[in-house]
């Protein structure tokens, strides 16, 4: 399936997260995305500790993080659109909004800001991130840290 | 080699890499136990059912030769007066067994064929189909161009025949590495997380990968996934049809046996897959620090608690395992029971399908039997020995105890009688060949194991003792392999001489013994005189001595040198040693002449005065043969005798010395014997004269091994204990 409009925002606003939150995964972080929107359907594989065949590596917990984020971000993105739509007549205007929103993640005192998300909004994010993190089979902590950070960036934006 | 790996530990690591390695032995090891698991299973398909099977070889033994018949026909105990009724039928009863037997030889080649067939179509796809379903993509500069230039450097260390291609799934989180591809094109697949460790713990991300390419330089790769691919092969071309399409009467037969091997198959492989891992941490950490590779290993998800029989199934090491060996790589030249009874229960199970086989392709019950033992001489020689050669250096260099011969060889027959019981022509034997309840039948098969114990016994006494000596004669050489090799040669033809010998004779016994005909003690005693004539005889008690003693040529002052190749850290902490140097066949040589001295003075005693004691008309033949044996045993005293002195004289192997000595001692008493009938007025013909020589020499060498034995028994009883102990 190809990578949806909102696969292609994660790549492109992950970064700014990857950035804050695993900055040591930058230097790949081009070459993941642009695996991540080749397919997009892939399941990133959560690290597991079995006695895999015949490979050879350490067994320890993911702190991978662009894998996952990405296909979470997009749910985010997706999940955003549509609270967007629901509160504006104008339908043509949601991706405006939307990248408007998210500008403020990489720039939070933009003077062009668009609407702030609610603090319900907000909870109903981290919910849906800590959701689909799980589904990618992260561990709940490491769910939770991913959805905390990703809401996070979305209420600081909101903040500013 | 480089010197990271110093740090590990205080004392020098051997090289587990100076001579083959125990993945190859393995690796052959499951290879023929496919072998003849396929064709077992194919000898089973062929059957049109298990009863008709049987019928059809109790219809050739209808044809076989009575006993009555036998009887009738000897004219005395050792000749047949009218052979041509015998010899008709018992070419009927051959061409039955043969025409009987084509049916099930046509299957086992087709399958044979088969299997190799499918394993090596899937061998040849395994890498697609690994990079298929992992998401492969070829890791490009300009994904990660500093990570691209370390593995390019990493490659570069590891001084490849062929570089490697790196494959990378970004999307993949673990932290893992894997060498896979076929021979020509090989790949290391790296996983996302692998690759992101370079920019967050660079040691770990270059550990991984070495141990990779390590398995690349050890050439393990291939083996392993032809390993895996053969097992495939066999369930689904073998396994699986003949659960399909056999008749419920033939499976019933062969059911346990076929579980069994398919166990059997599946442990080998395992323990190929198992093994490798050791030698790639062992090669890896000596290109850079062992301290990251230590760590990487205790990472591994890994349970210590793990029973034994779960860790039997387990396709890597425990970690413990791996950091053990890691610091101490001596658990690499280790022979074990467990391998050892591995070796004999795959010849075992091989050998009589592959006779069955054989027979059925050519004719001649010896040369069969001669070429049967030689592919298990050669398997044994391979495995075993190579295993044994291993361990002798770990003994000399002073890291391990010797091998425990007894052990080993108790395991290689256990193994091998096991095996036997395993093959599927135990199961036809069981219900076609007439049992004999008989205590004569039972006493042979139990005689055949104990003197296929002793055989081994002095096989492996042997091989150690030429291991020990070749390898320090090579001290100073590049590389132990070449002088390897010609062991292998000699040990294989060592050992299918014996064991052909060995086996040809039980097999003959049987048949007689089951036909009613001598008795155990007549058969007993008529193998041990047909042995003493034989020339392989006489050149299995050679190589006794020569091989080992032969090293002496290739000596060298001891400590003189380090050994370049013993040691993975340089230099040597200590060299070899230099047994070789020490050797005294000069002195065993004193020794056999004036034994040669004491046979002529005492030869001459008894020949003048019998000689002229004879009556004019010559002497009897009882006369004759009563002087002849006189002598035999007369050079059989004298060279026990000079044997025993020597070993009592030489420190350094005396039982190779002693048998020197008494094969000197037994030409010297032939050339005697030979010039003194010429001045007394006899003919010499040829084969007279090798009977003498193989009598003389082949008597006086047993005689003198068994007195030597005990030779060696009463010096270690007399030898005073270690103050420490």
């Amino acid at each position: 399936m190809p990578a949806s409009q909102f696969d292609q925002m994660a790549a492109e606003f992950g970064r700014d997260f990857v950035a804050r939150s695993a900055p040591q995964e930058l230097p790949l972080y081009r070459a993941l995305s642009q695996s991540y929107l080749s397919n997009p359907d892939e399941p990133a594989k959560a690290a597991k500790g079995k006695d895999e065949m015949l490979g050879f590596g350490m067994a320890e917990t993911v702190t991978y993080l662009t894998p996952f984020l990405l296909p979470v971000l997009s749910s985010v993105f997706k999940f955003l659109a549509g609270e967007l739509k629901s509160s504006i007549h104008d339908q043509h205007l949601v991706g405006d909004l939307l990248k408007k929103v998210l500008g403020k993640l990489q720039t939070p005192n933009a003077p062009d800001a668009g609407p702030s998300l609610t603090r319900e909004q907000l909870a109903q994010v981290r919910k849906l991130a800590f959701d689909r993190a799980k589904e990618l089979k992260l561990e709940d902590t490491q769910a939770a840290v991913l959805a905390d950070s990703i809401v996070g960036r979305l209420a600081i934006g909101a903040a500013g | 080699m480089a010197t990271p790996a110093a740090s590990l530990s205080p004392k020098p690591r051997l090289n587990p890499f100076c001579l083959p390695s125990d993945t190859g032995c393995r690796f052959v090891l499951l290879i023929v136990i496919v072998l003849a698991a396929t064709l077992f299973v194919y000898d089973s398909m062929s059957m049109r059912g298990f009863s008709a099977q049987v019928q059809l070889y109790k219809d050739c033994l209808s044809l076989e030769p009575r006993t009555a018949d036998v009887l009738s026909n000897l004219g005395n105990p050792l000749q047949v007066s009218d052979p041509s009724e015998l010899v008709a039928k018992s070419a009927a009863f051959s061409r039955c067994v043969m025409q009987a037997q084509r049916r099930n030889a046509e299957w086992m080649l087709a399958g044979v064929a088969l299997v190799g067939l499918v394993s090596s179509g899937i061998f040849f796809l395994l890498p697609t189909i690994k990079i298929r379903r992992g998401h492969l993509v070829r890791l490009q500069s300009e994904d990660a161009p500093e990570v691209v230039a370390t593995l390019e450097s990493l490659t570069a260390q590891a001084k490849l025949r062929e570089q490697p291609t790196f494959f990378w799934n970004p999307l993949n989180s673990a932290v893992r590495g894997l060498a896979f591809g076929r021979p020509r094109r090989h790949y290391v697949a790296l996983s996302g997380g692998l690759v992101t460790k370079y920019y967050t713990d660079p040691n770990a991300f270059r550990a991984v990968v070495l141990h990779e390419l390590a398995h690349l330089r050890n050439a393990d790769v291939d083996k392993t996934y032809f390993a895996v691919a053969v097992w495939y092969a066999f369930l689904a071309v073998a396994l699986v049809p003949l659960l399909f399409t056999a008749e419920w009467e033939v499976i019933s037969a062969v059911a346990w046996r076929l579980v069994a091997l398919t166990v059997l198959v599946y442990v080998a492989r395992t323990s190929v897959l198992r093994i490798r891992e050791n030698y790639a941490d062992v090669r890896a950490s000596v290109w850079d620090d062992p301290a990251s590779l230590r760590r990487v290993i205790t990472a591994l998800a890994d349970n210590n608690q793990e029973s034994f029989w779960r860790r039997l199934w387990r396709m890597h090491p425990s970690a413990a395992d791996r950091s053990r060996i890691l610091e101490n790589t001596t658990p690499l030249f280790n022979v074990g029971f467990w391998e050892t009874l591995l070796a004999g229960l795959t010849c075992g199970i091989a050998l009589p399908i592959l006779k069955l086989l054989l027979a059925t392709l050519m004719t001649g019950a010896v040369q069969i039997g001669i070429l049967t033992s030689s592919i298990f001489a050669a398997l044994v020689a391979g495995i075993v020995g190579t295993k044994i050669w291993r361990a002798s250096l770990a003994s000399t260099a002073g890291q391990s105890q010797p091998p425990q011969i007894f052990r080993l060889a108790l395991a290689l027959s256990a193994g091998f009688v096991v095996g036997w019981q395993l093959s599927l022509s135990a199961a036809i034997d069981l219900n076609v060949l007439p049992r004999s309840s008989g205590a004569s039948v039972f006493l042979w098969n139990v005689f055949a194991i104990l003197f296929l114990i002793a055989c081994l016994l002095v096989f492996l006494r042997w091989e150690i003792t030429s291991a020990s000596v070749w390898l320090q004669s090579q001290a100073t050489a590049h590389s132990p392999t070449k002088t390897y090799l010609v062991g292998r040669v000699i040990s294989a033809v060592f050992l299918a001489v014996i064991l052909g010998t060995l086996m040809t004779a039980w097999e003959s016994g049987q048949t007689y013994l089951a036909s009613g005909l001598p008795s155990f003690l007549t058969l007993v005693l008529t193998g041990l005189m047909v042995s003493v004539t034989q020339p392989l005889l006489s050149a299995v008690l050679l190589a006794l001595w020569a091989f080992p003693l032969a090293a002496w040529f290739w000596r060298r002052q001891p400590d003189t040198f380090s050994t370049p190749w013993l040691y993975l850290e340089q230099p040597a902490a200590s060299p070899l040693g230099s047994q070789p140097h020490s050797f005294l066949p000069l002195t065993a040589l004193r020794f056999a002449l004036q034994g040669g001295v004491a046979f002529l003075v005492l030869h001459l005693v008894i020949r003048l005065p019998w000689h002229y004691m004879q009556p004019s008309t010559g002497a009897s033949d009882f006369s004759k043969l009563a002087f002849y044996y006189s002598q035999v045993l007369l050079a059989m005293l004298i060279q026990g005798a000079i044997a025993t002195v020597v070993a009592m004289k030489v420190r350094t192997l005396p039982v190779v010395h002693g048998l020197f000595a008494a094969f000197v001692v037994g030409v010297l008493s032939t050339i005697i014997f030979l010039g003194t009938a010429m001045v007394f007025g006899g003919g010499l013909r040829l084969k007279f004269v090798a009977d003498l020589f193989q009598t003389i020499v082949n008597t006086g060498s047993v005689a003198s091994l068994v007195v030597l034995a005990a030779v060696i028994l009463f010096r270690r009883e007399r030898q005073p204990l270690p103050a420490a102990a």
